[in-house]
């Protein structure tokens, strides 16, 4: 058995075993495939994220560790380092910075904060970068809030 | 089963937290399995497996928990952590089952003190304590009794537990019989018992009764001194030896629960009454003593500056270490530092594997990064039983998959897919080799005629087929008519719908072609076979260029044995047929070479250049081809009639061969 498979079944067991209340799902999407997982976070309460429910596709490459896990997000979402359209996720850490012993719950981690603390400074949403970079706060939390509203409201 | 171990920090519960900690702290980070060997890094003083750590440095330079620079030479062994690893994965289960053991006991004990609570009268046991107090007090004989419970009494009056414990015991002797043995059961003071109480008998009595309030079964045999018994007051395991000296000090916790390995120890001992428990003692006591350590003395591999490295001295190198020395430069990089981390990895462990091993790892390796044929997910289906398993939270996971049956998977694969391949192409290769034999018998009946020229139409048609892309574009750039009926086309068209097969038809075809053109050029030296001819010469020209190329070189060998293979006439008349030219036709051939055209410019980038220089030497050519015609004319043609055919047959095998393998 390869690497990448003994450590995902390490990974689901230890998400099973500590679960994170940020992120209430995080799993393979079938049983047959251990390279393709499904995640659901929560938009933290103190952000303006709040209430939102966020899918996340995490495609584990067949070199990881040693490689990061590609993740994009499903449901759409206004991030300044998220790509609207694509749902690719600007985060140094599931690119560079990434290190072999992270978790796909540390990465999963990783974007909860992202969340909270976006990097208007490289974005890939300009639209919401440039409200941030100009200081326009109460911009920019309304054009979250409303996308939070139309695609990640939580039944 | 798996061939590995699905243990983790979570077989231990939650209240053993430390336990868990102890655990990861003997996992690798990245692989989460036990290390082995364990390396650290001197800088950062970060562990991690032999092979993780290498794997990491190798690919990022980095330590992967501090993320800070670090290189291969800055690993150090730490043989004193593989030995504890060793010891505690042998006794990891043990201290498991101790633990459900202990569980389960603690359980037992406090059903049975519920038990207790029922049947004794709560309400009303202090006031009876007390007159039971006085009462003893008043006996004579009971002196020491009633200074241990007056002793006892003050002590657990916060302590349900006990009280009712006690209170049970006061009950038991309310008929004034009351010894000290109730209360210190089986303490270390027969003498005073004795001195104390003439009514030994009752001793029994009251330990029967008490027997069967409860699960653990205290015999009336006197235990040794350094057995372990439940203390009567906290349920403790304590030392016979050590009791009377604990009920004095209060009950101090003997073991504390936040230190478990004391705990299960404890308990151990305690419930080394039984006889199986017995067989525990020897696992825990009997650890393998760590032998000595004799170091392996291989000498590790370095790592290649592969930038200063030709491709054909790093196939060399790989070839000096007996691995696989296909593929490009860049495959051969990949493998081999892939190897010399698995290398690496295995002169750190005590029992090397063998290189045969180590290159089965590599080539599973290889496989699993550089395949893109079969989905990855094969590979890793699992039985559903994994998942349905799931929140058992167990390590008894049974499954059917197995490395083993995974390496059947693949072969199985690969034949399916030969299978598959031979199937849909098989009218191919039965018309190829329909055709060498035609061409032979051929060859045999008309060999005079051969000489004399012409005729034979059909036989242009069936040679179509070894007809290449070089030849359309050479006609083509050099704007002479190409010719070609109605027929031939329909077979390219054919062909090029077997897209794949495509390339073999035209490697294939090579040797044939050139071989008919010097035919071509001896034969017939009209300006027209000039230009076909010219168009071989550069051929010719190219291959000597790209002489690493493996067939290439073969053709050029070929091509200078055998100058001139008389069998190939027939390709004269198809160049003579050109005269009946259209110039209809002529158009659709341009768009069909566009075609291939475009097919050449994906496979090969040599066929673009070979346009270019058809188009700008076609001068320059003629001069050449007259020198291949004058020699041409030295070589003699009957004697290398035979040896054509069964070249071409065999060469076209062995590319046809190639690509299967590269599908593999």
């Amino acid at each position: 058995m390869d690497t990448v498979t003994k450590r995902l079944i390490k990974e689901i067991k230890n998400i099973q075993n500590s679960p994170n209340e940020q992120i209430p799902e995080l799993h393979p999407i079938s049983d047959d495939d251990l390279l393709e997982w499904k995640a659901v976070i929560l938009g933290q309460e103190d952000s303006y994220y709040k209430g939102g429910r966020f899918e996340l596709a995490i495609s584990v490459p067949k070199t990881y560790p040693i490689q990061p896990p590609k993740i994009r997000f499903v449901t759409k979402i206004c991030h300044p380092n998220v790509h609207f359209k694509t749902g690719e996720i600007c985060l140094d850490l599931l690119k560079t910075e990434w290190s072999p012993a992270w978790t796909l719950q540390s990465a999963c981690m990783a974007i909860c904060v992202l969340l909270t603390q976006p990097e208007p400074s490289s974005p890939l949403n300009c639209d919401a970068a440039n409200l941030l970079r100009c200081g326009d706060e109460l911009g920019y939390k309304s054009l979250i809030q409303m996308y939070v509203n139309m695609y990640a409201k939580q039944q | 089963m798996f061939d590995f171990d699905l243990t983790d920090i979570y077989d231990f519960p939650e209240e053993y937290g430390s336990f868990r900690d102890f655990d990861n702290l003997l996992r690798c980070p990245i692989c989460k399995e036990f290390l082995n060997p364990t390396l650290i890094l001197t800088s950062c003083q970060h562990y991690g497996c032999s092979y993780c750590m290498r794997k990491t440095i190798t690919e990022m330079n980095i330590c992967p928990m501090c993320r800070h620079s670090a290189d291969a030479t800055e690993l150090q062994k730490v043989s004193l952590i593989d030995d504890i690893i060793k010891i505690y994965k042998n006794n990891r289960k043990i201290i498991l089952e101790l633990i459900e053991f202990k569980k389960k006991n603690n359980n037992n004990r406090i059903n049975n003190v519920l038990d207790t609570k029922q049947d004794s009268k709560i309400d009303n046991h202090k006031s009876e304590l007390d007159s039971k107090d006085i009462n003893l007090s008043d006996d004579g004989d009971t002196t020491m009794a009633t200074i241990a419970l007056s002793d006892i009494s003050s002590q657990v009056g916060t302590n349900e537990k006990n009280d009712t414990f006690l209170n049970d015991n006061i009950e038991q002797n309310s008929n004034g019989d009351f010894n000290s043995k109730s209360v210190s059961n089986n303490g270390n003071n027969d003498n005073d018992n004795n001195d104390n109480n003439n009514n030994n008998n009752n001793v029994d009595i009251i330990d029967n009764n008490q027997s069967g309030n409860s699960s653990h079964e205290f015999s009336s045999i006197q235990p040794s001194d350094d057995e372990f018994v439940q203390c009567p007051l906290c349920l403790q395991n304590i030392q016979v030896k050590r009791l009377n000296r604990h009920m004095d000090l209060n009950c101090p916790k003997e073991s504390p629960l936040n230190d478990p390995s004391n705990n299960s120890l404890n308990f151990f001992m305690s419930s080394s009454k039984s006889d199986n428990d017995s067989a525990w003692k020897n696992k825990i006591f009997s650890n393998p003593i760590v032998k000595p350590k004799i170091k392996n003395k291989t000498q590790k591999l370095r790592s290649l500056a592969y930038n200063l490295l030709t491709e054909s001295k790093l196939r060399k190198i790989l070839k000096d270490l007996k691995i696989p020395s296909h593929g490009d430069k860049i495959l051969m990089q990949k493998r081999h530092a892939e190897y010399v981390n698995i290398f690496n990895a295995n002169c750190d462990l005590d029992h090397p594997k063998s290189h045969q091993r180590l290159v089965e790892e590599l080539k599973r390796w290889e496989k699993i990064n550089f395949e893109t044929s079969s989905p990855f997910s094969k590979h890793n289906s699992f039985p559903k039983s994994f998942f349905s398993s799931r929140h058992n939270n167990g390590h008894n996971i049974s499954a059917n998959s197995s490395g083993s049956s995974q390496n059947d998977i693949d072969l199985e694969e690969i034949n399916k897919e030969h299978q598959s391949y031979l199937q849909s192409h098989k009218s191919d290769f039965d018309y190829l080799i329909k055709q060498i034999k035609k061409r032979e018998k051929k060859k045999d009946s008309s060999e005079d005629k051969e000489t004399s020229d012409k005729n034979e139409p059909e036989d242009l048609i069936d040679l179509d087929i070894f007809y290449d892309e070089h030849s359309h574009i050479s006609f083509n750039s050099s704007k002479e008519k190409p010719i070609k009926n109605n027929k031939s086309i329909k077979n390219k068209v054919v062909r090029k719908k077997q897209s794949d097969s495509d390339d073999e038809y035209y490697e294939g075809s090579k040797p044939s072609k050139k071989a008919r053109s010097h035919k071509t050029n001896v034969k017939t030296p009209t300006k027209r076979y000039n230009t076909r001819s010219s168009h071989i010469t550069l051929d010719i020209n190219d291959d000597k260029q790209n002489s690493e190329d493996f067939s290439n070189m073969k053709r050029n060998e070929e091509i200078s044995n055998n100058n001139s293979s008389s069998h190939n006439t027939i390709e004269v008349y198809e160049v003579l047929s050109s005269e009946n030219e259209s110039t209809e036709k002529n158009k659709e051939m341009n768009y069909d070479t566009k075609e291939h055209k475009n097919d050449t410019n994906n496979n090969d980038n040599n066929h673009i250049v070979e346009i270019k220089e058809v188009q700008n030497n076609s001068i320059d050519n003629i001069d050449i081809t007259k020198k291949v015609k004058e020699s041409n004319h030295n070589n003699e043609e009957i004697e290398n009639k035979s040896v054509e055919p069964p070249i071409v047959l065999s060469d076209e095998d062995v590319i046809m061969g190639d690509k299967i393998e590269q599908k593999e």
